[in-house]
């Protein structure tokens, strides 16, 4: 019994040491959390319930409780309409982008010559997402493709009218720039069509299966926890590109004196919780595919 | 009067096996050449259309004024002219001016480009180390409670920058970070640096799908950990090395929202482009107004030219290989 005691001792020595080598492998990234993302948030949670004031070097807190919020929501009528719009403007372009790499992840998976130059072509937009360049390019024109342009078009949108019509209008307006959104999700997508064996494809031709068949029955169904993640990316990509509406208004409030930091990050976790519904509609949209995932 | 039923059976024939061609075709799953030359013919002409924009950037750059009322000049430029490179150059102050008034430092950081180079690069070389280190210990080693720390990385890539930029932007001015290239550096030490948890994700799939009897036999032989990571795992992860430095790299260099925060008086190449604004010039243009638009594609073509060269060099490490570097399961 003495000799199992010892044993047992000793094990547990491995183990632990073995969870504090690999605590101080994460350790790096576990205080760069603290110190630049905790630390950040928590402290915003608590300034969105004060009214803020800077005075010389230091910040002067006067707890308000939720009226900041309050504020936000029912009486600023630009925080909501804001919101709305960017609700809105995220609701058609999400789509767009992730059909939009599916498609192209399907053309440039098949084998042909050159692919590795046209892959390149397509995935060198994600250099240029700096938002000066896609301004620039887009004051001059450069931003949707020319047959999107037509009259006939302009005419379906003039119909629908109201804030709708005008949310389509920007869309179209700067389509092709959105269309260069997609470079990440190509890649994730077309990684995803690797890891499908190729033998499911083999087995499939032999009963009969025709291209169109395969792509229905077992290349998209196997593509879904793969069309979520890109989901999930082009969301949070879109929410916190630099030149939504919502993005310059926090920016402004932090400068105002009238409402100062609190104000400022009451709306932003506003936003975050939008941020968070909008992940949550994806998900559930996607939850069949979540309970096979494996590692997570 | 027969005729037009001996007319209509010939054509439903004719049509019933056009049908036919087309399902052989195009949607069994032989190789065909017509679906080949079908696929080439939309994606040569997507692509075309993809990068119209990139290829507007160029060819505008070397427009002269009078180009741009000439129609006939519309992707290939008449009088095809460097003008608005050198005067974005010079206006941008791209070239660094060294005088004796001013310190080594400042001289160089007033040019944006060098500034951008200061800025990116090493962000990108530490990131590409730290979220290794980091990968490799929530890929392969033992962490207590790594679902939850998982799911907090997860969670860090969620949140929006603009929730925390205020407190970070205290946090940075204590520890007098702000307005230095270490604004950005800093955090990329300890693997925070912009969308680290998606390199960290990276590197964790890649170390997964190495198997474990390398560590083993690393261990028997006495190594530890740190030394297998060293000279073992870290080597392997070639493919995701070279796909996160890219990546790093590209969103360093263009971030703007993050710069014009942390970095308020200094001038990064991505955010100087914006000052580009309608004006006369003398130096080049002789008292008139400069070809604005011209100048600002010219401008944009450097901000984007040493990216482009990188890319030239990297992009086949991670087109082609995505399937050795396991970005995903």
């Amino acid at each position: 019994m003495k000799k199992g005691v010892v044993i047992c001792m000793k094990k547990l020595k491995i183990e632990t040491k073995q969870k504090m080598i690999g605590f101080a492998f994460v350790s790096p990234w576990i205080i760069g959390f603290i110190l630049f993302s905790a630390y950040p948030l928590l402290y915003s949670l608590y300034m969105s319930f004060n009214k803020v004031k800077i005075s010389g070097d230091k910040l002067k807190m006067q707890w308000v409780g939720f009226a900041n919020y309050n504020k936000a929501l029912f009486q600023d009528a630009e925080i909501t309409n804001s919101l709305i719009k960017v609700l809105q403007n995220t609701i058609i372009i999400i789509p767009i982008i992730v059909v939009f790499a599916i498609i192209m992840a399907l053309l440039l998976n098949e084998e042909f010559k050159g692919r590795s130059l046209i892959r390149a072509i397509f995935f060198l937009p994600v250099l240029l997402t700096s938002g000066n360049l896609i301004e620039s390019l887009t004051a001059q024109g450069q931003g949707s493709i020319s047959f999107l342009k037509s009259d006939t078009i302009n005419n379906l949108i003039a119909g629908i009218g109201g804030s709708w019509g005008d949310t389509l209008k920007a869309v179209l307006d700067s389509f092709l720039i959105i269309l260069w959104y997609s470079g990440i999700q190509m890649l994730i997508l077309i990684a995803g069509m690797q890891s499908i064996n190729p033998s499911v494809y083999e087995a499939a031709t032999i009963d009969g299966a025709g291209k169109w068949e395969s792509l229905w029955l077992i290349t998209l169904p196997n593509l879904m926890p793969f069309i979520l993640l890109s989901t999930i990316y082009t969301i949070v990509d879109q929410f916190t590109a630099p030149f939504s509406k919502i993005m310059n208004v926090i920016k402004w409030h932090t400068q105002n004196v009238k409402t100062g930091y609190g104000y400022a990050s009451a709306i932003a976790f506003l936003y975050f919780l939008v941020i968070m519904a909008v992940i949550g509609v994806a998900a559930l949209l996607f939850r069949k595919s979540i309970t096979n995932k494996r590692g997570r | 009067m027969h005729n037009w039923t001996k007319w209509l059976r010939k054509i439903s024939e004719s049509m019933r096996k056009a049908f036919k061609w087309l399902k052989i075709n195009l949607f069994s799953g032989n190789v065909r050449i017509v679906p080949k030359l079908s696929l080439y013919f939309i994606l040569i002409i997507f692509s075309l259309i993809y990068i119209e924009p990139i290829l507007y950037m160029v060819s505008m750059s070397f427009k002269s004024f009078s180009d741009l009322s000439d129609p006939t000049a519309k992707w290939i430029p008449k009088d095809g002219t460097l003008i608005n490179f050198k005067f974005a150059i010079s206006q941008l102050k791209i070239i660094p001016r060294f005088t004796s008034d001013k310190t080594f430092w400042q001289t160089i950081s007033s040019s944006p480009m060098i500034l951008s180079i200061i800025t990116a690069i090493p962000t990108a070389f530490i990131q590409m180390f730290t979220c290794a280190f980091v990968g490799y210990g929530f890929g392969k080693l033992k962490v207590p409670c790594k679902r939850f720390l998982i799911v907090l990385l997860i969670f860090a890539y969620i949140v929006p920058p603009q929730v925390t930029f205020i407190p970070t932007a205290w946090v940075f001015k204590n520890f007098r970070l702000i307005n230095t290239p270490l604004a950005f550096i800093v955090p990329a030490l300890f693997a925070n640096g912009i969308k680290s948890s998606l390199f960290i994700l990276i590197y964790m799939q890649f170390f997964r799908k190495i198997p474990n009897e390398l560590e083993e036999a690393a261990l028997i032989d006495g190594a530890g950990y740190l030394k297998i990571f060293r000279r073992v795992m870290f080597p392997l992860a070639k493919p995701a090395k070279i796909t996160v430095f890219l990546f790093s790299l590209v969103w360093h260099w263009n971030e703007t929202y993050l710069t014009s925060v942390l970095y308020p008086s200094l001038n990064t190449m991505s955010t100087v482009i914006a000052t580009v604004k309608e004006g006369t010039d003398y130096t080049y243009f002789a008292g008139n107004s400069y070809n604005f638009l011209q100048v600002k594609m010219a401008s944009c073509l450097l901000l984007i030219a040493p990216i482009l060269i990188v890319y030239i060099f990297t992009q086949k490490h991670f087109t082609e290989s995505i399937e050795r570097t396991g970005i995903v399961e």
